[in-house]
């Protein structure tokens, strides 16, 4: 069975190299996450019942409370990965408004000419 | 997440690690839709606009404009990729999954007992605008057969759509059905018993359950060109022990006499088929509705009124997300479109109702989406 959908994938970067790479990347950080997951079932089961098996892992089902924490993990994990991509926007606001407070010239420029 | 969606007796099972895989999937797209697509607005409003605007003179005439200066940024791109990444590994895990099980699966549907019945059609030809791209990555489609007697497909559409829409389309992904019951037609038409009602493009029949329960009286039947979905969806209506009945056909051309149906409708389908086939399917549907008849279309809302760079984020999907129509379809005149198949135009208009959201403690919630119902009565 086919596992990759028909129809022409886009392609967003002038070398395609880096759509690849980052198809890559991301599926690396979900192995990460998914062992760190696994991981945390096997910590919570070891608090609970000091030796367990494989099957213990296997069913381990999480009850509202570490699901919830469980999530947060996830997400944080993610978040600190995609750090760039989270934080470029913010800077671009923070000089932006800056820019405009400092009547046209970058924050940094502004401090620059005030201590010089 | 906790497992929450109804283990019905055909929904495919998955691992410890699967299950992680899937909520990475789900992860991944939170944080891209909290963290990242609003950096996307600050990018258009503090770079691209500004830049746009000093070198045009004026800002932007439509969607394409902003799309087509969005795709150089830097941002954009990265977001877009990361975004398209988001999808192929929700499918890819989904897949993957299914396909593990495919076999047992098909075994199991042939022998589901229960009522209702399933009409297969090996003459119907799957039209191209279903074949030619699989519509929001879902490998095959919704109508590839990759065995006998295969449900593949609708185990496939049946799990990954919960994952996809996070929980938001209800335990049994009834939502959007629900929506149209319990918040337009139990509304507006109150003391409506209607005899048969249809679903154009059932799929694995999600939007039926909500009529089939609040229509005891009525019969209920679903078409779609697809004998996966269909295979699957009859399983699983028998498996939720509830009657249905499935048959394989084309919206835009069925089998069934005139005035046959009292309610004929469809949920989501209108941005997966093509604006011919959309024409056809009106006009099949005012056909096929009796005196008094109700003609509901449910879909997200169209584009009018937003201003251009909103249209150009609800309009990523046509162009990344193997949605095609979408498009199109959201700048095509609905009402206009139903009195041109021959709906009175007094009898046309469109219904904005809040689209049902369940929470993880069961209580329905509005939310703040809405869905764009496109509702005709035939006189």
């Amino acid at each position: 069975m086919l596992k990759r959908a028909r129809g022409a994938r886009p392609y967003y970067f002038d070398n395609p190299d880096i759509d690849r790479l980052m198809t890559i990347v991301m599926s690396v950080a979900e192995e990460v996450v998914v062992t760190r997951e696994r991981l945390d079932a096997i910590e919570r089961l070891l608090d609970a019942k000091g030796t367990i098996s494989r099957a213990d892992i296997e069913g381990y089902l999480p009850d509202e409370v570490s699901d919830a924490e469980r999530e947060t993990m996830r997400q944080k994990s993610i978040e600190r990965i995609l750090r760039i991509m989270v934080e470029e926007p913010k800077i671009l606001v923070a000089d932006a408004e800056a820019k405009s407070a400092h009547g046209g010239t970058s924050e940094y420029a502004a401090i620059v000419r005030e201590v010089s | 997440m906790i497992d929450e969606q109804t283990r019905h007796a055909m929904l495919p099972e998955q691992t410890h690690d699967e299950l992680a895989r899937e909520n990475f999937a789900r992860s991944f797209k939170k944080v891209i839709f909290n963290h990242l697509t609003p950096g996307v607005r600050d990018v258009w409003e503090h770079r691209v606009g500004p830049e746009f605007e000093a070198a045009e003179g004026r800002g932007p005439a439509d969607r394409h404009e902003v799309r087509k200066v969005m795709m150089k940024d830097p941002y954009v791109k990265m977001w877009s990729s990361l975004r398209r990444v988001s999808q192929e590994l929700l499918w890819d895990t989904v897949a993957e999954n299914v396909e593990r099980q495919a076999d047992e699966l098909a075994e199991r549907a042939k022998g589901m007992e229960g009522g209702g019945t399933l009409t297969l059609d090996p003459t119907v030809e799957v039209p191209r605008y279903i074949s030619a791209v699989d519509v929001h990555l879902m490998p095959t489609g919704y109508w590839a057969d990759t065995r006998p007697d295969d449900v593949a497909s609708g185990a496939m559409f049946d799990r990954g759509v919960y994952v996809y829409a996070q929980g938001q389309l209800g335990k049994l992904n009834d939502g959007y059905g629900n929506t149209i019951v319990d918040n337009f037609l139990k509304v507006e038409y109150p003391d409506f018993k209607p005899r048969r009602i249809l679903d154009v493009g059932c799929t694995a029949g999600g939007s039926m359950l909500a009529f089939i329960d609040a229509y005891p009286e009525a019969e209920v039947h679903g078409i779609d060109v697809g004998a996966p979905v269909l295979r699957y969806g009859h399983a699983r209506m028998k498996g939720l022990g509830r009657v249905a009945h499935f048959h394989q056909m084309n919206g835009e051309g069925t089998s069934f006499p005139d005035g046959h149906f009292d309610i004929v409708f469809s949920t989501i389908l209108m941005h997966e088929t093509a604006r011919t086939a959309l024409k056809n399917i009106f006009a099949e549907s005012c056909r096929l509705l009796a005196p008094g008849g109700l003609m509901i279309h449910a879909e997200f809302p169209q584009y009018e009124g937003l201003d251009a760079f909103t249209q150009y984020m609800l309009d990523w999907d046509t162009y990344n997300n193997n949605e095609p129509f979408w498009g199109a379809m959201h700048d095509t005149d609905l009402e206009a479109l139903s009195v041109a198949v021959g709906f009175e135009r007094d009898k046309v208009r469109t219904a904005y109702v809040p689209a049902l959201r369940q929470l993880s403690s069961g209580a329905k919630n509005g939310g703040g989406m809405k869905l764009a119902l496109t509702v005709a009565q035939k006189a």
